[in-house]
């Protein structure tokens, strides 16, 4: 359905960190155009710049800054009161009024940590320094943590690891996060996942498929790797999965070896798997530095700035400006 | 495969250290049998010295009845102690991190006693230190022998520090393993050059490099050559001299025997070979023109010709010498005389049926005929040599102490005191004492010998081992040269690979180009006999072959007369001595028998037994059974299939057993099987993945750049110094790896990162084997690597560059009071009233400690302060810059010294702390340009960071690091490569490590390697062959095709366009010619030259090449004559008529032409714009006399 411009959404399904929904009555370009700023576009806090006051750990001061960044940083929304969107509240730097850093547009985190303060008995050959080390005084800001209890407990650190002290070692930093997006840096980018595909039709050409011979439909199912297919227990003719939209990958498989089933090569296609061309699952995973239904609205929402502003523009040229 | 291979620990298990030792054998063990045995050994073989004290008169006019007196001296129990250092009075050990940190020599203490002897009276003896010995790492001398991995981390070294190396100025260096010709084996050998060493020299003659049999490691070759008359002469050389001594001479020398035994002895018999006994007859015949008929008198013939360049006083008779000449060159495996005679007589046998054509000539670039030079060996024959040299320089010092005061010398020869004096003054001859000559061969590589060694090169011995990474590290230890000599010789065949290599040196891991063929590599579980078997079980062999059925030769019989035996007996020799013989059916049975009793350890294992069997017209090597218990050979473990044991077999019996590779190979005469089709691999080689899958050239490449890769080089980086070390910061174990790989824990040394590779032409930018790396990929950190450069500035250099040697420098960064700074300052505070006092620092430079030390963490830029340092004595400072352009971390800096005079390495260290070390950090993260290859040979430089959403995508929302074009895989054929991908791709989806080894899938077997992958992918829910839908990343439409997409273990090569980029506007050029110098480091430009510039012509581009050849280079406007045309004659003249009121600084200079006919003529001198490079050209030829002219025209 080309040149659908009024495009819906069904939410498939939705976790604090994985959202699942499928967008249709559109086309791919939208469907792109969104998969590219959730990617992209958002805007999320992450650390840009350290200052290693004392630094005796094993890792060099680049590396350990290199990690910082990578880590990501949750701001919590109030008024939606989820993990969400930093830039209501802050700024990124070039934009600001400010002209050498303020509240809105850096955030401080400091990390101080020596091997005795965290050695818990004389046994113990190293300790760990994790994103919880770091220290914040904003309070909607905090470094990211687990996604559940579960994971919590599988996990031998209260965070994710920065570096391994040994006996005597510390580790005295400053950091400062700020806004960005993940078109400057892939730090910024609050999805871990972000894809969509295309929902599959598969026609079944039940007359062609009735001749075929038994051994022959074997081949048919097996050798899909997405299993799509099966063989009626009753009937012994191939019928489709009942989930097959969820798993099928448009391989050439199939394809390749019903060619070599025809008679004639000219002949119909005995099994099609098309993709349909105006509806798309969705699927965006969050490295845990915003919900993930936080992040689709996010994107939506930087979308429509662009498009009010192309439309600005649009205006002004049609005007003569 | 399930688990992955690294350590868990923290260090690695002994068991793996043992692993590299086992590999390291070659160079520790052959040191410590240096150390242990070997230095006594070669102490104990050198000849003794005596001077008769008296002057050169009393020599010339000998008083009968008033001898001089003579006095003997020698060296003997040489001592090496392990390395140690005084500190604060104490003695304390040396360790090699010391060595590494200081820049210093790794040495240990080397002591002998000297003894000498007075008229065979009482000997005295005196303990004198003959230097600093220096010691291999790893040895018995160093601390680090045999300590755990545990103890080493404690020490300082990596936990798998296998040693092998000598410290050399802090830097580590290492001995090359050579390929020598097999110890005590006649080679027939055929050689046009022979002819050329006279008249009658064919090109026919019989080789042995004969090791001595006091097992010093010293050996001398002897070559018989046969004479186109029938005879044979013997050639070795003395002091670098070449002798030729006829066979006969040698033979009568060596026993008392007529001609009758000699002729019975050559022909055993075989009357018939008439052309055998003309021969024979022949030689025999041309010996008696010599007239020479006892042993005593062949002696005394040879000793006569050789006391000169033997140096021999005339305490010793000509007897005396020629049995020297015999013991010290001729067969010098065999101790005996007889011995000796035997082998000759067995060598003559030879070399007429190698000239008849009933044997073949033995091929010197096989393995069967050859031996490994170990570097522990090559150090003992060379301190062996320097003993006898220092006995000689002592000879020459009581000489010349002699004739300068005889009366003093007399009066004092008898004390210890004198003799203290003598051996310390002479003892060290010019290049200083014997430990100093050693550490000159080991930081240079050349050998500085007046004998030679029997060596065939003099330099090239020692190569730095580079710590790029791992690989390259132990590639050197493992590496094995062909020799100097060989790298310049047109021929290839040198460089073949022969069959007979087979399971001892590696056919993948070779360089190509230069060194290809030639610098080899062992194969991993090659081994080498390090130290010769022990005299005892040696001793009992000859009589168990005997026991077996060999009838012996004359010298084990003790009787004085001489056995023949039949001439169809082959020849049993062990080591190259003659035991006897025996039948072809009886040596068949000894040489099962032997190896049944090797392989059940009833003897040592270690035995080599070859038989040779006759072979129908002469195409086989000479007939005989040969055994062999001696060092330095290869040696290598393969199954004996009817026991199940394992029996170690060298390359000499290699070609002659039927061994099976796979079971598929079993013949029914096969009696051994390879452990693992493998173990024909070198430990590099067999890193590659699926390496049976490529084409074998792209294993070789993978060999290269597998030793290029930026990498792990070592994990105790505090300690280490060396210039240049490359390390990956998120270096990844490969997912997919070989068993090998798992079996040295090489994942404690990752040289790679395992990234997602799609094979797709996207975008054009991976055109020509450029790679598109993710951009988010790039920085998430893929790649990111750094660079650490280690720089020594030492003060006394810094005071000999500033030319007074009166300057005490020190490193500081307060400034001293400079008079000449205060007299300038009052100067100008005097002259000028209000002159305002500058606040000034009392800091030479503010970004330094007060130590003129840098902070560790700091970061440097170009030009930025390193260190300072003052002289104290003239209050001058200096600050020393960062010199390159890259901005750098300092990682380490270290003051070395110590405070007050200490000593180490033999010699007086400066006092106080005036050396300094600082290690700099460069980080080198990819930029364009960078080179990377995957582990099949595929390098390719990154062309571009792509953005992750114009990245293709799969329906997994997976995006590829790196997209690499298909046309890479056609020609190239690296199908190891694809495979790879599939089970890295394979591994990742299901958690696993997989198996890469080579060799495991056969293609007649039951699976191949595509479906035991593809399977696995499929139950994955992934395509059978690993490919996927894409999605464009641009317009998110599906691509057409599916596309290969998995998981590659990808490595970052060492080349980077930051060392390499090359750019100039102006700069530096050159004096002569004002033409631009090169060199990119003086910042030079690149040669636009001829055919560049016949290139630019062609598309006639003048203006360009104007610009390069003229602008850019050396364009000089210069003044040319218009009248008389020449350049040089043009000069500045000064406007002599003054006017009123012009000062004569406003006076205009005007150019005049200074040639005569053109002197006081109207100005027609204009400026020209040429290169200089044609005005140099006017000089030059008006230097010669020519005059050029030049045409002017508008």
């Amino acid at each position: 359905m080309p040149n659908n411009r009024f495009p819906k959404l069904q939410i498939l399904s939705n976790e604090t960190h994985t959202l699942q929904f499928l967008l249709y009555d559109t086309d791919v370009s939208v469907a792109n155009t969104l998969r590219r700023m959730l990617i992209a576009d958002v805007p999320t806090l992450s650390i840009d710049l350290v200052s290693v006051h004392e630094n005796t750990t094993c890792l060099l001061d680049e590396y350990l800054s290199h990690r910082l960044g990578l880590m990501p940083i949750r701001y919590y929304d109030t008024t939606v009161e989820k993990f969400g969107d930093a830039s209501k509240e802050f700024c990124e730097p070039k934009d600001c009024n400010c002209e050498d850093g303020c509240d809105k547009c850096w955030v401080t985190f400091s990390l101080g940590v020596q091997f005795s303060d965290k050695a818990t008995d004389i046994t113990c050959k190293t300790v760990s320094v994790t994103s919880d080390d770091l220290k914040t005084d904003h309070p909607n800001v905090s470094m990211a943590s687990f996604l559940n209890e579960e994971e919590e407990e599988i996990m031998q650190e209260d965070g994710i690891a920065l570096v391994k002290l040994a006996k005597g070692q510390h580790l005295y930093l400053e950091a400062k996060a700020r806004l960005g997006c993940s078109k400057e840096h892939a730090k910024w980018c609050p999805v871990a996942v972000a894809t969509y595909r295309f929902i599959p039709e598969v026609y079944l050409n039940d007359t062609a498929l009735t001749q075929l011979t038994q051994k022959q439909r074997e081949q048919l199912v097996e050798c899909c790797p997405d299993q799509i297919l099966k063989i009626d227990d009753v009937t012994g003719q191939i019928i489709l999965e009942p989930d097959f939209e969820d798993r099928a990958t448009f391989t050439e498989d199939l394809h390749y070896l019903q060619e070599s089933m025809k008679k004639k090569p000219e002949d119909e296609d005995l099994i099609t798997v098309k993709q349909s061309e105006s509806k798309f699952v969705f699927t965006v995973e969050s490295t845990g530095c915003m919900h993930a239904q936080e992040i689709v609205r996010s994107a939506l929402r930087r979308m429509e700035e662009k498009l009010i502003m192309l439309k600005g523009e649009c205006a002004g040229l049609s005007e003569g400006v | 495969m399930s688990a992955p291979s690294h350590s868990h620990n923290g260090v690695s298990s002994p068991s793996t250290l043992a692993n590299f030792r086992k590999l390291l054998a070659p160079h520790v063990q052959g040191y410590d049998y240096f150390a242990t045995d070997g230095v006594t050994k070669a102490f104990n073989d050198v000849e003794k010295g005596d001077v008769q004290i008296q002057t050169r008169e009393m020599s010339q006019k000998p008083d009968p009845n008033n001898k001089p007196p003579t006095v003997k001296f020698w060296y003997s129990n040489p001592k090496l102690t392990p390395p140690s250092t005084r500190r604060a009075n104490k003695t304390v050990p040396f360790l090699p991190k010391h060595a590494r940190e200081l820049g210093e020599m790794y040495d240990a203490n080397f002591t002998a006693d000297f003894h000498f002897q007075i008229n065979d009276g009482k000997t005295q003896t005196l303990k004198r230190n003959l230097g600093k010995m220096p010691v291999m790492v790893g040895s018995v001398l160093c601390h680090t022998h045999n300590k755990t991995p545990t103890q080493l981390v404690a020490m300082g070294e990596e936990d798998k520090e296998f040693g092998g190396c000598f410290i050399v100025n802090g830097i580590e260096r290492c001995v090359r393993l050579l390929q020598v010709p097999r110890r005590n084996v006649f080679q027939a050998i055929k050689r046009p050059t022979y002819k050329s060493r006279g008249s009658s020299y064919s090109e026919y003659g019989v080789a042995i490099r004969s090791a001595k049999h006091t097992e010093d490691c010293s050996s001398v070759s002897n070559t018989l050559h046969y004479l186109n008359s029938g005879g044979c002469t013997i050639r070795f050389a003395v002091r670098k001299q070449e002798f030729l001594v006829p066979a006969v001479v040698l033979l009568r020398a060596l026993r008392e025997s007529t001609d009758m035994e000699i002729w019975e002895r050559i022909v055993r018999g075989d009357e018939e070979n008439t052309f055998l006994t003309d021969r024979v007859g022949l030689l025999l015949h041309d010996a008696k023109q010599f007239g020479l008929h006892t042993a005593e008198e062949c002696k005394a013939y040879i000793g006569a010709r050789f006391r000169s360049v033997l140096a021999r006083s005339d305490i010793h008779n000509d007897v005396d010498v020629g049995q020297e000449v015999l013991d010290r060159f001729v067969m010098i495996h065999c101790a005996k005389n007889a011995e000796k005679a035997e082998c000759i007589l067995l060598a003559l046998r030879k070399l007429y049926s190698f000239v008849q054509g009933d044997c073949a000539a033995d091929n010197a670039d096989s393995m069967q005929n050859q031996e490994l030079l170990l570097p522990g060996h090559l150090i003992c024959t060379f301190v062996k040599e320097k003993v006898e040299e220092t006995i000689a320089s002592i000879v020459m010092g009581v000489r010349k102490e002699i004739r300068m005061d005889y009366g003093k010398v007399l009066a004092e020869y008898e004390t210890p005191k004198f003799w203290t004096r003598i051996c310390d003054r002479y003892g060290g001859g010019s290049g200083g004492n014997i430990g100093k000559k050693v550490a000159h061969f080991l930081s240079t590589g050349n050998i500085i010998s007046s004998t030679g060694l029997d060596l065939m090169q003099v330099s090239g011995y020692t190569i730095v081992a580079e710590r790029l990474n791992f690989l390259r590290y132990i590639s050197h230890y493992r590496s094995v040269h062909r020799g100097q000599f060989f790298t310049t010789m047109k021929t290839t065949t040198v460089r073949k690979l022969l069959p007979d290599s087979w399971g001892f040196l590696c056919p993948v891991h070779t360089p190509d180009g230069g060194p290809c063929g030639l610098l080899n590599h062992l194969a991993t579980k090659c081994e080498t006999q390090t130290a010769p078997m022990p005299t005892s079980k040696v001793k009992k062999i000859p009589s168990l072959l005997v026991e077996l059925g060999v009838t012996p030769s004359s010298p084990i019989t003790p009787n004085a007369s001489y056995d023949v035996l039949p001439h169809n007996y082959l020849t049993v020799c062990l080591d190259g001595k003659v035991v006897g013989g025996a039948s072809i059916v009886d040596c068949k049975r000894v040489a099962s028998t032997l190896r049944l009793m090797k392989v059940n350890e009833n003897i040592d294992s270690s035995i080599e037994v070859a038989l040779f069997p006759p072979m129908e017209g002469g195409s086989g090597p000479y007939p005989g059974l040969y055994i062999f218990t001696g060092p330095c050979r290869f040696i290598r473990p393969v199954l004996h299939r009817e026991s199940g044991k394992i029996e170690k077999i060298g390359p000499m019996e290699q070609p002659n057993m039927e061994i099976a590779c796979l079971p598929d190979d079993i013949r029914p005469e096969t009696t051994h099987q390879e452990l693992d089709p493998t173990n024909m691999l070198s430990l590099i080689a067999s890193m590659t993945p699926f390496s049976d899958y490529n084409q074998s050239p792209r294993n070789m490449y993978q060999c290269q750049m597998g030793k290029q890769t930026m990498g792990t080089p070592a994990h105790a980086l505090p300690h280490r110094t060396d210039n240049k070390m490359y390390k990956i910061q998120n270096p990844q174990a490969p997912m997919v790896q070989t068993q090998r790989h798992g079996e040295y824990r090489m994942d404690d040394y990752p040289n790679g990162t395992n990234a997602v590779v799609a094979v797709l032409s996207y975008t054009g930018f991976d055109m020509e084997d450029a790679m598109i790396l993710n951009k988010s990929a790039y920085e998430r950190g893929f790649g990111h690597a750094s660079v650490y450069k280690t720089k020594i500035i030492d003060l006394k250099d810094e005071a000999e560059r500033m030319g007074g040697k009166e300057s005490r420098l020190k490193f500081s960064n307060k400034k001293l009071p400079n008079p000449e700074a205060e007299a300038a300052k009052e100067r100008r505070r005097r002259r000028n009233e209000d002159y305002e006092e500058e606040e000034e620092s009392d800091l030479i430079d503010p970004s330094l400690g007060d130590d003129g030390l840098p902070s560790i963490g700091q970061w440097v830029s170009e030009g930025d302060a390193l260190y300072s340092y003052v002289d104290e004595l003239t209050g001058k400072e200096k600050v020393g810059k960062h010199k390159e352009m890259e901005k750098a971390c300092v990682q380490h800096v270290r003051l070395l010294g110590s405070e007050g005079k200490f000593t180490t390495g033999g010699k007086e260290k400066s006092a106080g702390l005036e050396r300094l070390s600082v290690t700099l950090r460069i980080p080198r993260n990819p930029v364009i340009g960078d080179k990377f290859s995957s582990r099949h040979g595929q390098k390719g430089v990154m062309s571009i960071l792509w953005p992750q959403i114009d990245m293709p995508f799969s329906e997994s929302g997976m995006s590829p690091d790196v997209i690499i074009n298909p046309h890479a895989f056609p020609s190239r054929m690296t199908i190891g490569m694809l495979i790879e991908s599939m089970a890295g791709k394979s591994g990742a989806l299901h958690g696993r490590f997989q198996d890469a080894t080579p060799f495991q899938f056969h293609e007649t077997g039951n699976k191949l390697a595509v479906d035991h992958f593809g399977e696995q992918l499929q139950t994955a829910g992934y395509n059978y062959y690993g490919s996927e839908a894409l999605y464009s990343g641009v317009t998110g439409q599906v691509m057409h095709a599916d596309l290969y997409i998995g998981v590659v273990y990808y490595q970052r090569l060492r080349h980077m366009v930051s060392d390499k980029s090359q750019v100039r506007a102006t700069g530096a050029v050159n004096q002569l010619t004002r033409q631009p110098i090169k060199g990119r480091k003086k910042g030079g430009g690149i040669r636009l030259g001829e055919m560049e510039r016949d290139a630019l012509l062609s598309h006639g581009t003048a203006y360009l090449l104007h610009d390069r050849l003229m602008m850019c280079s050396d364009r000089h406007v210069s003044h040319c004559c218009g009248r008389c045309g020449g350049v040089l004659t043009p000069q500045t003249r000064r406007n002599e008529i003054l006017s009123a009121g012009t000062s004569a600084a406003d006076m205009k200079l005007t150019m005049m032409c200074n040639d005569p006919g053109c002197k006081d003529k109207v100005e027609q001198v204009e400026p020209v714009s040429m290169p200089y490079v044609f005005k140099y050209l006017s000089y030059e030829l008006a230097g010669m006399g020519i005059k050029m002219k030049c045409e002017l025209s508008q």
